[in-house]
């Protein structure tokens, strides 16, 4: 086998011409005078990956390296030298438009199913490993943080108190978590419930003050318990680190206003896997209610005077618009699937 | 008659009268010398990249052969094998990305190479993936730590820059000649750190400090906000002295950080020589801000006439509704794309300038370096391009980098003085690979 191509010998920026000849597993270069100027076994050779219509390039243990546009003689030589056989199938892959397009199509498609399924299923998985003390750990350090922030002292009357905490320790949950219902004054967040990973609900006083009977505080209870039994926040957080990274993976080399755009779909996304959550709560809530041979009644009850009246029952464009990137599924969708729910279950 | 290749911006100028020893380029205004009817000047080959002149040095250009398509074929790929294969294959892609740019850079019939080991770039990328994993859950969880974790890394950051650097030019090559940078990381310490901040944290002191003194006076002896606050003038000056003496740095730094950069490019045994002075970097931070200041005030106008219009039409109608919304949208949304443009726009014109400034002032051995670059042109080439890939869905990417790297590159030639063709490589060296993927992940743009 014979190419002939340039070499360069690395210790000089000069480029010559020569000849390439393969014996008995060994690189010859000849120059033009046919003089021997450089040997090397095939083993030690260098052989770079194909890419687009470059010249082929092959370093010699020496540090020089050789030249060639003999494409069919240097693919044949690192056949033999058994190398770059994953690369030179990418390449295969890389010459012809209709792998290209197939390319798109697969990636869309890769996209959409890591970002549907991947990446909560592994965020499920990896959540439910994470031993209760550290979850424990975490909501501590969390609600100090709230309390610096905005949260204040409740000013609920201890018999009240009392009274919210014996509701809500008749609910059953799983043992496993260290549940407790804190009391705080909401301030600018006003009358809400959330819960903290390790079974710490804080309801704010604004909220114990508009519910008007137990069975409504039980429908907020129970939402709450399932978003810690199902481990909705330390999920949320493995699943916007998962989109992070996967919008990382793509938008990797582009410039910085084009991956503040690459902003949108992560936002949507990230409130979409939130909205979700919110909803398997409201489900389990729905359950749990229907077991007590009650309906779905005061939780639309509470979800309805959370809200200001327009916005329940108007469900024009602005509503549909926010409601995508809003973190919960829109009140009207909320309200109306526990009406469904109740018609479904009568 | 006969033609000549313009020095200045390469374009062809008709020689009418050849008794006359100069000419002035029809296209661009510079003087050309007209060499003797038996100088080897005149054009004939379409895509000669190469002007001899009788004596003195001769001049290489640089040119691009990438071609969009080609390279979209290779991106694709790239980025669906990464995505495939969880990030791993994202080593290779870069690899491969960066030899087609090198590989079809050409100067004087030669290209450029990148031959870094994939490897090393893999084991870059899973510790930075590591290390941004534990910034995400420290941050979410601990969120007083997050701080302290960036203040670590940008104790840090230098350190990656030199790796990044380092890495990046040992496995550049040229001819098979290795390029090197120079620098020490003494040196980049300090031009990374302890420059920056000797002059900024004071000053982000003195802004913070008396923001705190604002905030306190603004509050009554309750802690609330005190309805009779009338702001005191004199608050202001020091965040104002602070301010301007902010932008009185800046030059400065950045000619450091250019200073550090070109004089420590090496070639083989060869080292560049840098020149550049800070007062060049003074000049054109002053036009800019100049620019600046009066573009925006001019944008102010046009759009307070807008809003102006739109509120006496509808209150002219009687109702301030929707007419007086709709003309105070439209106008507070031209004000946000103009403000963009114009900040690209003198974005452009600092990086474009001192770009060519940097170029000009470098020496290496026997070869004197030019940049054309333009700053209209780099702002039209990047809003098309934005615009392009805004409406392809990300798919317009290659063509953009393509297009920019054309002309940036296509802006820059060399005056050799005898040939290219003796420069000695150096004893070799391995470095460790991994902070070259920690610098990019970042997003650190500490090239040209």
């Amino acid at each position: 086998m014979e190419m002939k191509g340039e070499f360069l010998d690395g210790k000089v920026s000069k480029s010559e011409k020569v000849t390439l000849v393969v014996e008995n597993d060994t690189i010859l270069i000849y120059d033009e005078s046919k003089t021997l100027i450089n040997e090397c076994p095939i083993s030690q050779a260098r052989f770079t990956p194909p890419l687009g219509k470059q010249k082929r390039r092959l370093h010699l243990s020496s540090g020089a390296v050789f030249e060639t546009e003999s494409f069919g003689s240097f693919a044949e030589l690192e056949k033999k030298a058994e190398s770059n056989q994953f690369l030179s199938f990418i390449h295969s892959l890389e010459k012809r438009w209709l792998y290209a397009v197939g390319a798109i199509f697969s990636l869309i498609i890769s996209v959409i199913l890591f970002s549907a399924f991947g990446i909560p299923f592994l965020a499920e998985r990896v959540a439910y490993m994470v031993p209760v003390p550290i979850l424990d750990r975490i909501s501590k350090e969390t609600i100090k943080t709230l309390d610096n922030a905005f949260l204040t002292e409740s000013g609920l009357a201890v018999e009240k108190q009392s009274k919210l905490e014996e509701i809500f320790n008749r609910i059953p949950k799983n043992t496993g978590h260290p549940y407790q219902l804190v009391f705080r004054k909401g301030g600018f967040i006003g009358s809400n419930a959330f819960a903290l990973p390790s079974g710490t609900i804080v309801i704010t006083d604004e909220l114990s003050n508009l519910v008007e009977n137990d069975q409504e505080l039980v429908a907020v209870f129970v939402h709450e318990i399932a978003h810690v039994e199902k481990r909705h926040g330390i999920r949320n957080v493995l699943q916007d680190s998962g989109v992070f990274l996967l919008i990382s993976l793509l938008v990797g080399d582009i410039t910085s206003i084009t991956s503040m755009a690459a902003s949108i779909p992560t936002l949507l996304i990230e409130t979409g896997y939130t909205r979700k959550f919110e909803k398997e709560a409201d489900i389990i809530a729905a359950e749990y209610l229907n077991k007590k041979h009650l309906s779905t009644e005061p939780l639309q009850t509470v979800l309805l005077k959370l809200t200001p009246q327009k916005e329940t029952d108007k469900e024009n464009g602005w509503n549909r618009i926010f409601g995508w990137i809003s973190t919960h599924p829109t009140l009207f969708d909320r309200v109306q699937y526990l009406k469904d729910f109740d018609t479904r279950n009568q | 008659m006969g033609e000549i290749k313009c020095q200045s911006c390469a374009e062809i100028v008709i020689i009418e009268d050849i008794s006359k020893d100069h000419i002035i380029c029809s296209h661009c205004g510079a003087t050309n010398p007209i060499e003797p009817q038996n100088g080897s000047k005149q054009v004939s080959e379409p895509d000669i990249d190469v002007e001899q002149a009788d004596s003195g040095p001769t001049r290489h250009d640089i040119k691009f052969t990438g071609s969009a398509g080609e390279y979209f074929r290779i991106w694709i790929i790239n980025l669906l094998f990464t995505i495939l294969t969880l990030g791993i294959y994202a080593a290779w892609a870069k690899v491969r990305k960066k030899e087609y740019f090198y590989s079809h850079t050409i100067l004087n019939g030669h290209s450029f190479h990148y031959l870094a080991n994939p490897i090393s770039i893999l084991k870059g990328n899973l510790i930075v993936a590591g290390a941004v994993i534990l910034y995400a859950t420290v941050s979410n969880f601990y969120p007083l730590a997050a701080p302290l974790l960036l203040l670590v890394f940008y104790i840090v950051l230098p350190y990656l820059i030199y790796k990044s650097l380092r890495f990046n030019f040992r496995y550049s090559d040229y001819k098979n000649i290795r390029f090197q940078f120079l620098a020490t990381i003494k040196e980049t310490y300090f031009v990374w750190l302890v420059l920056p901040g000797l002059f900024i944290l004071p000053v982000i002191a003195a802004i913070a400090y008396s923001a705190f003194n604002i905030q306190q006076s603004m509050l009554s002896d309750t802690g609330h906000f005190n309805p009779d606050y009338m702001p005191n003038p004199t608050m202001g000056v020091v965040p104002l002295l602070g301010g301007l003496l902010f932008m009185a740095i800046i030059p400065y730094l950045i000619f450091r950080q250019k200073k550090f950069l070109f004089k420590n490019i090496g070639f083989g045994t060869s080292k560049m020589q840098y020149s550049g002075t800070s007062g060049y970097f003074y000049k054109i931070y002053a036009i800019a801000i100049g620019l600046a200041i009066s573009v925006a005030l001019v944008i102010a106008v046009i759009v307070g006439i807008i809003m102006a219009a739109g509120a006496a039409h509808s209150s002219m109608e009687g109702n301030f509704g929707a007419g007086a919304f709709g003309s105070m949208m439209g106008g507070v949304i031209l004000a946000y794309l103009l403000v963009i443009i114009l900040f690209l726009l003198i974005g452009q014109y600092i990086y474009s300038r001192i770009f060519n400034y940097c170029w000009t002032v470098s020496q290496l051995d026997n070869i004197n370096f030019e940049a054309r670059l333009k700053a209209r042109t780099l702002v039209f080439i990047i809003l098309t391009s934005l615009l392009g890939i805004v409406f392809s869905i990300g798919l317009a990417i290659p063509w953009a980098k393509v297009r920019i790297t054309r002309y940036v590159l296509e802006s820059m030639s060399l005056r050799v003085e005898g040939n290219l063709d003796q420069f000695a490589g150096s004893i070799e060296q391995h470095e460790a690979a991994f902070a070259d993927s920690a610098a990019d992940t970042f997003d650190l743009e500490i090239g040209f």
